[in-house]
């Protein structure tokens, strides 16, 4: 997504469930009203983010195996000899995430830096998105921090 | 949990000291369902966790493997047992190693700092799968008895 375009993000009932099942933890709190959001809820951006490339369409070209030919709309940023894994999260908690709030997530790029690995340069990448409230309070901080690997190397 | 109790309860200072640690399963034997069940949940349907042929024919592993995302979930999990849901004030930690069907992950936590004042604990969390191997190897701060915590 381009730097700084804000997303409405809505944390709907029905989703914390959800998340909280595929995260084995049916904590009362994320089943009870007023449902709290599980620590890395916010993961679920991803279902909202517009350009979001690893998000199968129906009928369109897919970056995996099977589906229509052609080259995917929302391309792979590395050729196939490389891998992109990820490689550190951070997340800091400034207010309680409950059903039914409504939060704007912005994304900006942060460092990159890259070292030498057994299989070749690994190059690393920040990328940090913040949730914020109607009023502007900042509620999230998620920093994803992905490395660029030849494909099929261990992540360091 | 070995501090007994359902082990959801919330901890109270005078359970904890710096050193203290605990350790939990918390997962044993995962799932390939259970990777495309978080695929679903989080939106992350890339195809590394999601597409067996694509990740060993393409990719060029030995199968689909877990969201490093999911892994940090479930550690996350060991935390909020002991702590209470919504207890964490600050959660990171690196990917050490990919987690693959069949893993069973171990967290182990301890307490690092203790800020009396703020009721904070400071908490070193590392998972480790059932050959030992380090998945995931992070830091966590949580607030220790606040009212009104689940």
């Amino acid at each position: 997504m381009s730097d700084n375009a804000e997303v409405v993000f809505r944390v709907e009932p029905l989703q914390i469930t959800l998340f909280a099942r595929a995260i084995g933890d049916e904590h009362p709190a994320y089943v009870n009203a007023p449902q709290l959001a599980p620590p890395t809820f916010t993961e679920s951006l991803q279902h909202v983010l517009p350009d979001y490339r690893f998000r199968p369409r129906a009928n369109r070209p897919w970056i995996g195996t099977g589906g229509v030919a052609g080259e995917a709309e929302t391309p792979a940023t590395t050729p196939a000899s490389e891998t992109t894994l990820h490689a550190e999260q951070r997340f800091e908690y400034h207010q309680r995430i409950e059903a039914g709030a409504e939060l704007f997530a912005t994304t900006r790029e942060g460092s990159t830096w890259q070292k030498e690995g057994r299989a070749g340069t690994m190059r690393f990448f920040e990328r940090i998105t913040e949730f914020r409230d109607a009023r502007g309070q900042l509620v999230l901080t998620s920093t994803l921090v992905g490395v660029t690997v030849p494909t099929a190397a261990e992540a360091s | 949990m070995t501090l007994g109790g359902d082990g959801r309860g919330s901890r109270t200072l005078d359970q904890i000291a710096v050193g203290s640690s605990w350790s939990a399963v918390v997962i044993r034997n995962l799932t390939r369902g259970q990777i495309v069940q978080y695929a679903g949940a989080s939106g992350d349907f890339n195809p590394l966790h999601t597409d067996e042929p694509y990740a060993t024919q393409v990719a060029g592993y030995p199968s689909v493997f877990a969201h490093g995302m999911l892994t940090m979930a479930l550690t996350g999990t060991a935390i909020t047992d002991l702590f209470g849901a919504g207890s964490m004030t600050r959660f990171g930690g690196r990917f050490r190693a990919q987690v693959w069907p069949d893993d069973t992950l171990t967290v182990d936590v301890r307490v690092v700092d203790l800020e009396p004042g703020d009721a904070l604990a400071s908490l070193e969390v590392t998972t480790t799968n059932q050959n030992q191997i380090v998945v995931f190897q992070g830091t966590a701060t949580v607030t220790i008895g606040a009212p009104n915590k689940v």
